[in-house]
Protein backbone atom coordinates (compact mmCIF):
# COMPACT_ATOMS: atom_id res chain seq x y z
CA UNK A 1 0.00 0.00 0.00
CA UNK A 2 1.95 3.18 -1.28
CA UNK A 3 -0.72 5.39 -1.32
CA UNK A 4 -0.65 6.41 2.30
CA UNK A 5 2.24 6.07 4.82
CA UNK A 6 -0.35 5.43 7.79
CA UNK A 7 -3.08 2.98 7.84
CA UNK A 8 -6.76 5.03 7.54
CA UNK A 9 -7.68 3.70 10.68
CA UNK A 10 -4.38 4.85 12.46
CA UNK A 11 -4.44 8.13 10.82
CA UNK A 12 -8.01 9.22 11.83
CA UNK A 13 -7.15 8.19 15.07
CA UNK A 14 -3.74 10.17 15.59
CA UNK A 15 -5.34 12.81 14.03
CA UNK A 16 -7.76 13.31 17.17
CA UNK A 17 -4.70 12.64 19.58
CA UNK A 18 -2.97 15.46 18.16
CA UNK A 19 -6.05 17.39 18.15
CA UNK A 20 -6.40 16.63 21.50
CA UNK A 21 -2.76 17.15 22.40
CA UNK A 22 -3.28 20.90 20.78
CA UNK A 23 -6.21 21.39 23.13
CA UNK A 24 -3.98 20.28 26.43
CA UNK A 25 -1.14 22.16 24.99
CA UNK A 26 -3.45 25.56 25.02
CA UNK A 27 -4.74 25.05 28.48
CA UNK A 28 -1.12 24.24 29.82
CA UNK A 29 0.31 26.96 27.81
CA UNK A 30 -2.10 30.32 28.59
CA UNK A 31 -3.40 28.99 31.57
CA UNK A 32 -1.51 26.56 34.07
CA UNK A 33 2.17 27.30 33.59
CA UNK A 34 2.99 30.18 35.61
CA UNK A 35 4.39 33.37 34.17
CA UNK A 36 7.83 33.93 34.02
CA UNK A 37 9.98 35.73 36.61
CA UNK A 38 11.45 37.66 33.99
CA UNK A 39 9.65 37.46 30.35
CA UNK A 40 6.26 37.56 32.24
CA UNK A 41 3.50 35.67 30.23
CA UNK A 42 5.82 36.74 27.24
CA UNK A 43 7.36 32.85 28.10
CA UNK A 44 3.91 31.86 26.68
CA UNK A 45 4.98 31.77 22.98
CA UNK A 46 8.29 30.13 24.18
CA UNK A 47 5.86 26.67 24.36
CA UNK A 48 4.87 27.47 20.53
CA UNK A 49 7.90 28.74 19.10
CA UNK A 50 10.70 25.92 20.35
CA UNK A 51 8.12 22.96 19.61
CA UNK A 52 7.23 24.52 16.04
CA UNK A 53 11.60 25.10 14.71
CA UNK A 54 11.80 21.94 16.28
CA UNK A 55 9.66 19.59 14.02
CA UNK A 56 10.65 22.47 11.32
CA UNK A 57 13.89 21.09 11.22
CA UNK A 58 12.59 17.52 11.77
CA UNK A 59 10.88 18.16 8.71
CA UNK A 60 13.78 19.26 7.26
CA UNK A 61 15.81 15.97 8.11
CA UNK A 62 13.00 14.20 7.03
CA UNK A 63 13.78 15.76 3.49
CA UNK A 64 17.05 14.93 3.68
CA UNK A 65 16.44 11.47 4.66
CA UNK A 66 13.91 10.59 1.95
CA UNK A 67 16.51 12.52 -0.91
CA UNK A 68 19.59 10.33 0.13
CA UNK A 69 17.31 7.17 0.76
CA UNK A 70 15.58 7.85 -3.27
CA UNK A 71 19.23 8.51 -4.50
CA UNK A 72 20.75 4.98 -3.32
CA UNK A 73 20.35 2.60 -5.89
CA UNK A 74 19.79 -0.23 -3.20
CA UNK A 75 16.30 1.91 -1.62
CA UNK A 76 15.26 3.93 -4.53
CA UNK A 77 11.64 4.02 -4.64
CA UNK A 78 9.03 6.65 -5.43
CA UNK A 79 8.47 6.82 -1.93
CA UNK A 80 11.40 8.29 -0.74
CA UNK A 81 10.60 11.02 -3.11
CA UNK A 82 6.95 11.78 -2.60
CA UNK A 83 8.02 11.60 1.77
CA UNK A 84 10.84 14.50 0.83
CA UNK A 85 8.63 16.64 -1.00
CA UNK A 86 5.61 16.05 1.56
CA UNK A 87 8.13 17.32 5.16
CA UNK A 88 9.42 20.12 2.71
CA UNK A 89 6.14 21.69 2.36
CA UNK A 90 5.26 21.19 6.04
CA UNK A 91 8.53 22.19 6.91
CA UNK A 92 8.46 25.44 4.80
CA UNK A 93 4.96 26.16 6.97
CA UNK A 94 6.61 25.55 10.53
CA UNK A 95 9.60 27.64 9.57
CA UNK A 96 7.56 30.37 8.67
CA UNK A 97 5.89 29.98 12.05
CA UNK A 98 9.02 29.85 13.91
CA UNK A 99 10.48 33.16 12.50
CA UNK A 100 6.84 34.55 13.37
CA UNK A 101 6.71 32.91 16.49
CA UNK A 102 9.97 33.44 17.47
CA UNK A 103 9.46 37.45 16.13
CA UNK A 104 6.33 38.09 18.54
CA UNK A 105 8.28 36.54 21.60
CA UNK A 106 11.18 38.73 20.71
CA UNK A 107 9.21 41.79 20.70
CA UNK A 108 8.29 42.18 24.36
CA UNK A 109 11.06 40.31 25.87
CA UNK A 110 14.09 41.91 23.39
CA UNK A 111 12.50 45.22 22.16
CA UNK A 112 13.15 44.27 18.75
CA UNK A 113 11.43 42.51 16.22
CA UNK A 114 14.10 40.66 15.03
CA UNK A 115 17.90 39.74 16.41
CA UNK A 116 21.19 38.73 14.51
CA UNK A 117 21.85 35.87 16.26
CA UNK A 118 22.87 32.19 15.07
CA UNK A 119 19.72 30.46 15.60
CA UNK A 120 17.40 33.21 13.84
CA UNK A 121 19.38 33.90 11.17
CA UNK A 122 19.88 30.04 10.51
CA UNK A 123 16.08 29.84 10.60
CA UNK A 124 15.66 32.38 8.41
CA UNK A 125 18.15 30.97 5.52
CA UNK A 126 16.50 27.26 6.22
CA UNK A 127 12.95 29.30 4.89
CA UNK A 128 14.90 30.36 1.76
CA UNK A 129 16.35 27.04 1.19
CA UNK A 130 13.23 25.52 1.68
CA UNK A 131 11.40 27.80 -0.61
CA UNK A 132 14.18 27.05 -3.43
CA UNK A 133 13.75 23.01 -2.74
CA UNK A 134 9.59 23.27 -3.53
CA UNK A 135 10.64 25.53 -6.35
CA UNK A 136 12.10 22.78 -8.07
CA UNK A 137 9.62 20.40 -7.42
CA UNK A 138 6.30 22.34 -8.85
CA UNK A 139 8.92 22.30 -12.36
CA UNK A 140 7.12 19.66 -14.42
CA UNK A 141 9.57 17.14 -15.24
CA UNK A 142 9.88 13.53 -16.17
CA UNK A 143 9.36 12.02 -12.05
CA UNK A 144 12.65 10.31 -12.17
CA UNK A 145 14.25 13.62 -13.32
CA UNK A 146 12.61 15.70 -10.68
CA UNK A 147 13.05 13.12 -8.13
CA UNK A 148 17.06 13.50 -9.29
CA UNK A 149 17.23 17.14 -8.78
CA UNK A 150 15.41 17.89 -5.33
CA UNK A 151 16.86 15.00 -3.58
CA UNK A 152 20.51 16.58 -4.52
CA UNK A 153 19.18 20.16 -4.08
CA UNK A 154 17.64 18.50 -0.74
CA UNK A 155 21.10 17.45 0.61
CA UNK A 156 23.29 20.30 -1.13
CA UNK A 157 20.80 22.31 1.59
CA UNK A 158 21.04 19.41 4.29
CA UNK A 159 25.19 20.29 4.25
CA UNK A 160 24.99 24.31 4.18
CA UNK A 161 22.67 24.82 7.29
CA UNK A 162 25.04 23.35 9.72
CA UNK A 163 27.85 25.84 8.30
CA UNK A 164 24.96 28.84 8.30
CA UNK A 165 24.66 28.07 11.56
CA UNK A 166 28.91 27.76 12.72
CA UNK A 167 29.97 31.11 10.70
CA UNK A 168 26.82 33.21 11.88
CA UNK A 169 27.43 31.69 15.41
CA UNK A 170 31.30 32.65 14.75
CA UNK A 171 30.42 36.03 13.73
CA UNK A 172 28.09 36.77 16.17
CA UNK A 173 30.89 35.99 19.22
CA UNK A 174 33.89 37.20 17.86
CA UNK A 175 31.27 40.64 17.71
CA UNK A 176 30.31 39.71 20.79
CA UNK A 177 26.42 40.50 20.74
CA UNK A 178 24.95 37.19 20.65
CA UNK A 179 25.45 36.67 24.86
CA UNK A 180 22.05 39.06 25.56
CA UNK A 181 19.73 36.94 23.55
CA UNK A 182 21.37 33.44 24.24
CA UNK A 183 20.84 34.45 28.22
CA UNK A 184 16.80 34.48 27.34
CA UNK A 185 16.23 31.82 24.95
CA UNK A 186 17.74 29.36 27.08
CA UNK A 187 16.10 30.40 30.24
CA UNK A 188 16.63 27.47 32.55
CA UNK A 189 12.91 26.45 33.57
CA UNK A 190 11.44 23.46 35.72
CA UNK A 191 8.78 21.79 37.19
CA UNK A 192 5.09 22.49 34.43
CA UNK A 193 7.06 25.32 32.53
CA UNK A 194 9.41 22.11 31.54
CA UNK A 195 6.45 19.70 30.86
CA UNK A 196 4.51 22.12 29.21
CA UNK A 197 7.22 22.93 27.08
CA UNK A 198 8.24 19.05 26.57
CA UNK A 199 4.50 18.22 25.81
CA UNK A 200 4.71 21.26 23.06
CA UNK A 201 7.02 19.34 21.18
CA UNK A 202 5.30 16.20 21.83
CA UNK A 203 2.08 17.41 20.54
CA UNK A 204 3.72 19.23 17.61
CA UNK A 205 4.97 16.14 16.43
CA UNK A 206 2.34 14.37 16.40
CA UNK A 207 0.63 17.14 14.19
CA UNK A 208 3.43 17.03 11.69
CA UNK A 209 3.52 13.02 11.60
CA UNK A 210 -0.55 13.36 11.14
CA UNK A 211 0.05 16.42 8.11
CA UNK A 212 2.85 13.94 6.64
CA UNK A 213 0.66 11.43 5.84
CA UNK A 214 -2.59 13.71 4.86
CA UNK A 215 0.11 15.31 2.66
CA UNK A 216 1.73 12.53 0.95
CA UNK A 217 -1.77 10.88 0.23
CA UNK A 218 -2.37 14.25 -1.58
CA UNK A 219 0.86 14.16 -3.56
CA UNK A 220 0.42 10.58 -4.86
CA UNK A 221 -3.18 11.52 -6.17
CA UNK A 222 -1.91 14.71 -7.44
CA UNK A 223 1.38 12.99 -9.32
CA UNK A 224 -1.09 9.87 -11.02
CA UNK A 225 -3.43 12.53 -12.14
CA UNK A 226 -0.32 14.02 -14.24
CA UNK A 227 0.12 10.66 -15.48
CA UNK A 228 -3.10 10.13 -16.21
CA UNK A 229 -3.22 13.38 -18.06
CA UNK A 230 0.09 13.23 -19.80
CA UNK A 231 -1.12 9.64 -21.12
CA UNK A 232 -4.87 11.32 -22.18
CA UNK A 233 -2.55 13.86 -23.92
CA UNK A 234 -0.61 11.43 -25.60
CA UNK A 235 -3.44 9.11 -26.64
CA UNK A 236 -5.65 12.01 -27.59
CA UNK A 237 -2.14 13.08 -30.21
CA UNK A 238 -2.25 9.77 -31.58
CA UNK A 239 -6.05 9.71 -32.32
CA UNK A 240 -6.22 13.28 -34.15
CA UNK A 241 -3.26 12.48 -36.36
CA UNK A 242 -3.42 8.76 -37.13
CA UNK A 243 -0.28 6.66 -38.13
CA UNK A 244 -0.76 6.46 -41.98
CA UNK A 245 -1.45 3.53 -43.91
CA UNK A 246 1.04 1.13 -44.61
CA UNK A 247 2.02 1.98 -48.43
CA UNK A 248 0.94 -1.29 -50.98
CA UNK A 249 3.75 -3.73 -51.24
CA UNK A 250 4.76 -5.02 -54.47
CA UNK A 251 2.98 -8.31 -55.76
CA UNK A 252 4.63 -11.16 -54.56
CA UNK A 253 5.79 -13.32 -56.57
CA UNK A 254 4.33 -16.92 -56.38
CA UNK A 255 6.25 -20.26 -57.03
CA UNK A 256 6.82 -21.13 -60.54
CA UNK A 257 4.19 -22.75 -61.92
CA UNK A 258 4.67 -26.58 -61.57
CA UNK B 1 -2.32 38.93 31.09
CA UNK B 2 0.75 41.11 30.37
CA UNK B 3 1.92 41.37 26.93
CA UNK B 4 -1.55 39.69 25.86
CA UNK B 5 -1.39 41.08 22.64
CA UNK B 6 1.28 39.42 21.68
CA UNK B 7 0.86 36.26 23.05
CA UNK B 8 -2.65 35.69 21.29
CA UNK B 9 -1.50 36.91 18.16
CA UNK B 10 0.73 34.32 18.23
CA UNK B 11 -1.21 31.32 19.43
CA UNK B 12 -4.08 32.62 17.19
CA UNK B 13 -1.88 32.74 14.48
CA UNK B 14 -0.23 29.41 14.51
CA UNK B 15 -3.55 27.82 15.03
CA UNK B 16 -5.13 29.12 12.05
CA UNK B 17 -2.06 28.68 9.60
CA UNK B 18 -2.46 24.97 10.68
CA UNK B 19 -6.24 24.92 10.40
CA UNK B 20 -6.43 26.65 6.72
CA UNK B 21 -3.19 24.35 5.89
CA UNK B 22 -5.51 20.80 6.91
CA UNK B 23 -8.06 22.66 5.42
CA UNK B 24 -6.52 22.99 2.33
CA UNK B 25 -5.13 19.54 2.00
CA UNK B 26 -8.10 17.83 2.92
CA UNK B 27 -9.86 20.10 0.61
CA UNK B 28 -7.61 19.07 -2.40
CA UNK B 29 -7.86 15.52 -1.58
CA UNK B 30 -11.41 15.47 -1.97
CA UNK B 31 -11.38 16.81 -5.21
CA UNK B 32 -8.53 14.69 -6.15
CA UNK B 33 -10.56 11.50 -5.34
CA UNK B 34 -13.75 12.90 -6.99
CA UNK B 35 -11.58 12.86 -10.55
CA UNK B 36 -10.14 9.87 -9.93
CA UNK B 37 -11.32 6.70 -12.69
CA UNK B 38 -14.06 4.90 -10.46
CA UNK B 39 -13.28 1.52 -8.52
CA UNK B 40 -9.71 3.30 -8.07
CA UNK B 41 -10.64 5.20 -4.17
CA UNK B 42 -8.39 3.62 -1.79
CA UNK C 1 46.60 12.39 -14.80
CA UNK C 2 43.96 11.57 -17.35
CA UNK C 3 41.48 13.58 -15.12
CA UNK C 4 43.60 17.03 -15.40
CA UNK C 5 43.57 16.60 -18.80
CA UNK C 6 40.38 16.50 -19.23
CA UNK C 7 39.58 19.33 -17.02
CA UNK C 8 41.98 21.34 -19.16
CA UNK C 9 40.32 20.44 -22.20
CA UNK C 10 36.83 21.72 -20.39
CA UNK C 11 38.08 25.10 -19.07
CA UNK C 12 40.25 25.83 -22.30
CA UNK C 13 36.78 25.34 -24.02
CA UNK C 14 34.56 27.54 -22.18
CA UNK C 15 37.96 30.11 -21.85
CA UNK C 16 38.29 30.22 -25.50
CA UNK C 17 34.51 30.77 -26.05
CA UNK C 18 34.84 33.60 -23.38
CA UNK C 19 38.09 34.92 -25.52
CA UNK C 20 36.04 34.93 -28.99
CA UNK C 21 32.42 36.34 -27.38
CA UNK C 22 33.58 38.53 -24.62
CA UNK C 23 30.68 38.40 -22.83
CA UNK C 24 32.64 38.24 -19.45
CA UNK C 25 34.53 41.47 -20.55
CA UNK C 26 32.06 43.27 -22.27
CA UNK C 27 28.81 42.29 -20.28
CA UNK C 28 29.42 40.48 -16.61
CA UNK C 29 32.10 43.16 -15.74
CA UNK C 30 30.50 47.06 -16.85
CA UNK C 31 27.15 45.00 -14.84
CA UNK C 32 29.50 45.09 -11.81
CA UNK C 33 31.06 48.28 -11.87
CA UNK C 34 27.64 49.35 -12.54
CA UNK C 35 26.43 48.06 -9.42
CA UNK C 36 29.59 49.30 -7.69
CA UNK C 37 28.40 52.74 -8.63
CA UNK C 38 24.96 52.32 -8.13
CA UNK C 39 26.19 51.51 -4.15
CA UNK C 40 27.90 54.96 -4.47
CA UNK C 41 24.56 56.45 -5.24
CA UNK C 42 22.56 54.48 -2.44
CA UNK C 43 24.52 55.30 0.21
CA UNK C 44 25.92 57.88 2.01
CA UNK C 45 28.81 59.53 -0.28
CA UNK C 46 30.36 60.48 3.40
CA UNK C 47 33.39 59.02 2.17
CA UNK C 48 33.72 57.15 5.83
CA UNK C 49 30.40 55.25 5.27
CA UNK C 50 31.74 53.80 2.19
CA UNK C 51 34.99 52.12 3.02
CA UNK C 52 33.86 50.64 6.00
CA UNK C 53 31.03 48.99 4.17
CA UNK C 54 33.16 48.63 1.20
CA UNK C 55 33.89 44.51 1.42
CA UNK C 56 30.23 43.89 1.81
CA UNK C 57 29.80 45.77 -1.23
CA UNK C 58 32.25 44.36 -3.02
CA UNK C 59 31.45 41.13 -2.21
CA UNK C 60 27.47 41.62 -2.78
CA UNK C 61 28.83 42.75 -6.44
CA UNK C 62 31.33 39.53 -6.95
CA UNK C 63 27.78 37.38 -5.91
CA UNK C 64 25.55 39.16 -8.48
CA UNK C 65 28.06 38.90 -11.28
CA UNK C 66 28.49 35.36 -10.16
CA UNK C 67 24.68 34.45 -11.01
CA UNK C 68 25.37 36.07 -14.71
CA UNK C 69 28.51 33.97 -14.91
CA UNK C 70 27.02 30.68 -13.91
CA UNK C 71 23.91 31.92 -16.62
CA UNK C 72 26.49 32.53 -19.15
CA UNK C 73 28.73 29.27 -18.57
CA UNK C 74 25.32 26.77 -18.93
CA UNK C 75 24.42 29.09 -22.02
CA UNK C 76 26.47 28.51 -24.15
CA UNK C 77 25.51 24.60 -23.71
CA UNK C 78 22.00 25.23 -24.57
CA UNK C 79 22.21 25.43 -28.23
CA UNK C 80 23.27 22.93 -31.25
CA UNK C 81 23.05 20.29 -28.66
CA UNK C 82 26.25 20.89 -27.00
CA UNK C 83 24.66 19.47 -24.40
CA UNK C 84 24.56 16.37 -25.64
CA UNK C 85 27.67 16.66 -26.86
CA UNK C 86 28.99 17.12 -23.88
CA UNK C 87 26.99 13.65 -22.52
CA UNK C 88 28.24 11.65 -25.50
CA UNK C 89 31.73 13.12 -25.02
CA UNK C 90 32.99 10.50 -22.75
CA UNK C 91 34.22 13.34 -20.31
CA UNK C 92 33.43 12.03 -16.92
CA UNK C 93 31.16 14.13 -14.53
CA UNK C 94 34.14 14.94 -12.49
CA UNK C 95 36.59 16.40 -15.08
CA UNK C 96 33.21 18.35 -16.52
CA UNK C 97 32.71 19.72 -13.18
CA UNK C 98 35.75 20.83 -12.49
CA UNK C 99 36.37 22.23 -16.01
CA UNK C 100 33.24 24.00 -15.99
CA UNK C 101 34.12 25.40 -12.37
CA UNK C 102 37.87 26.24 -13.62
CA UNK C 103 36.61 28.39 -16.17
CA UNK C 104 33.57 30.43 -13.99
CA UNK C 105 36.36 30.66 -11.20
CA UNK C 106 39.15 32.58 -13.62
CA UNK C 107 36.33 34.81 -15.00
CA UNK C 108 35.57 35.69 -11.55
CA UNK C 109 38.95 36.03 -10.30
CA UNK C 110 39.45 38.57 -13.59
CA UNK C 111 36.44 40.30 -12.45
CA UNK C 112 37.41 40.59 -8.92
CA UNK C 113 40.75 41.93 -10.20
CA UNK C 114 38.99 44.63 -11.77
CA UNK C 115 35.95 45.67 -9.03
CA UNK C 116 39.02 45.26 -6.33
CA UNK C 117 40.84 48.18 -8.56
CA UNK C 118 37.66 49.89 -8.56
CA UNK C 119 36.64 49.91 -4.86
CA UNK C 120 40.59 51.07 -4.29
CA UNK C 121 39.67 54.36 -6.40
CA UNK C 122 36.11 54.97 -5.97
CA UNK C 123 35.20 53.78 -1.78
CA UNK C 124 39.23 54.81 -0.81
CA UNK C 125 39.75 51.40 0.36
CA UNK C 126 43.54 50.77 1.03
CA UNK C 127 44.34 47.42 0.35
CA UNK C 128 46.87 45.80 3.23
CA UNK C 129 47.51 43.03 4.30
CA UNK C 130 47.37 41.24 1.23
CA UNK C 131 47.76 37.50 2.17
CA UNK C 132 44.80 36.85 4.00
CA UNK C 133 43.33 38.89 1.70
CA UNK C 134 44.17 36.79 -1.48
CA UNK C 135 43.87 33.25 0.48
CA UNK C 136 40.63 34.72 1.18
CA UNK C 137 39.62 35.93 -2.28
CA UNK C 138 41.00 32.47 -3.60
CA UNK C 139 38.53 30.44 -0.98
CA UNK C 140 35.43 32.42 -1.48
CA UNK C 141 35.70 32.38 -5.51
CA UNK C 142 36.47 28.81 -5.97
CA UNK C 143 33.81 28.08 -3.05
CA UNK C 144 31.35 30.41 -4.99
CA UNK C 145 32.28 28.86 -8.59
CA UNK C 146 31.74 25.47 -7.37
CA UNK C 147 28.47 25.74 -5.43
CA UNK C 148 27.45 28.20 -9.13
CA UNK C 149 28.29 25.21 -11.39
CA UNK C 150 26.18 22.62 -8.99
CA UNK C 151 23.59 25.03 -9.67
CA UNK C 152 24.00 25.54 -12.72
CA UNK C 153 23.67 22.05 -14.29
CA UNK C 154 21.27 21.56 -12.01
CA UNK C 155 18.57 24.20 -13.67
CA UNK C 156 20.57 23.51 -16.86
CA UNK C 157 17.36 21.96 -19.31
CA UNK C 158 15.20 24.45 -17.74
CA UNK C 159 12.74 26.94 -19.10
CA UNK C 160 12.78 28.85 -15.88
CA UNK C 161 16.68 28.44 -15.45
CA UNK C 162 17.42 32.10 -15.14
CA UNK C 163 15.15 32.78 -11.91
CA UNK C 164 15.98 29.65 -10.37
CA UNK C 165 19.68 29.35 -10.19
CA UNK C 166 19.10 32.75 -8.04
CA UNK C 167 17.01 31.50 -5.70
CA UNK C 168 18.37 28.26 -5.12
CA UNK C 169 22.53 29.76 -4.89
CA UNK C 170 22.21 32.99 -2.63
CA UNK C 171 20.85 31.53 0.60
CA UNK C 172 23.71 28.64 0.21
CA UNK C 173 26.40 30.82 -0.23
CA UNK C 174 25.68 33.31 2.54
CA UNK C 175 28.31 31.74 4.65
CA UNK C 176 30.57 32.52 1.78
CA UNK C 177 29.44 36.05 2.18
CA UNK C 178 30.07 36.32 5.62
CA UNK C 179 33.44 34.95 5.47
CA UNK C 180 34.60 36.55 2.40
CA UNK C 181 33.20 39.89 3.89
CA UNK C 182 34.67 39.82 7.57
CA UNK C 183 38.19 38.33 6.08
CA UNK C 184 38.46 41.85 4.00
CA UNK C 185 37.24 43.72 7.22
CA UNK C 186 40.10 41.91 9.22
CA UNK C 187 42.95 42.41 6.69
CA UNK C 188 42.04 45.93 5.47
CA UNK C 189 40.85 48.16 8.75
CA UNK C 190 41.28 45.37 11.80
CA UNK C 191 43.19 43.03 12.96
CA UNK C 192 44.76 40.57 10.11
CA UNK C 193 45.14 37.59 12.36
CA UNK C 194 41.00 38.06 13.08
CA UNK C 195 41.03 36.96 9.15
CA UNK C 196 42.53 33.47 9.41
CA UNK C 197 39.25 31.25 10.62
CA UNK C 198 36.97 33.03 7.87
CA UNK C 199 39.93 31.97 5.76
CA UNK C 200 39.49 28.33 7.25
CA UNK C 201 35.74 28.34 6.96
CA UNK C 202 36.00 29.71 3.66
CA UNK C 203 38.16 26.65 2.67
CA UNK C 204 36.10 24.45 4.08
CA UNK C 205 32.90 25.46 2.04
CA UNK C 206 35.27 25.36 -1.22
CA UNK C 207 35.97 21.74 -0.56
CA UNK C 208 32.88 20.55 0.71
CA UNK C 209 31.03 21.76 -2.69
CA UNK C 210 34.32 20.87 -4.70
CA UNK C 211 33.47 17.76 -3.89
CA UNK C 212 29.48 17.29 -4.16
CA UNK C 213 29.49 19.08 -7.33
CA UNK C 214 31.84 16.18 -8.77
CA UNK C 215 29.59 13.58 -7.56
CA UNK C 216 26.75 15.53 -8.44
CA UNK C 217 27.60 16.44 -12.44
CA UNK C 218 27.09 13.82 -13.98
CA UNK C 219 23.90 12.07 -12.78
CA UNK C 220 22.19 15.95 -13.41
CA UNK C 221 23.91 16.22 -16.75
CA UNK C 222 22.20 13.14 -17.32
CA UNK C 223 18.77 14.52 -16.58
CA UNK C 224 19.41 18.08 -17.88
Amino acid sequence: MDQRLLRPGVARALGWIALAALAVLVIFGLFVAPPDRIQSDAQRLMYLHVPVAWVAYLAFGITALGSVLWLLPRTRSPVWDRLAGSSAEIGVIFTALTLVDGSLWGRPVWGVWWAWDARLVTTAVLFFLYLGYLALRRIPSSPEARAKRCAIAALVAFVDVPIVHFSVNLWRTLHQQGTVFNDQLDAHIHGVMAFTLWFGVFAFTLVYVYLLDKRYRLLVLDEDREEREVQQAIAERLAASPVPPAPPTPPVEVGAPR
Amino acid sequence: MRFAEYVITGWALTGATLAVYWFWIVRRTRRAEQSLPDGEVE
Amino acid sequence: MALWREVRLVAGKDLRIEVRSRVTSQQIAPFGLIVLLLFAFALDPDRGVLRRVAPGLFWITVLLAALLAVSRAFAIEADNGARDGLRLSGLDGPALFLGKGAAIAVQLFALEAVLAACVVVLYGVELNTLVPLLLATLAATIGVAATGTLYGVLAAGLRVRETLVPVLLLPVVAPVLLGATRSWEAAIDGVPSDAWPWVALLGVFAVLFTAIGMLAFGPLLEEA
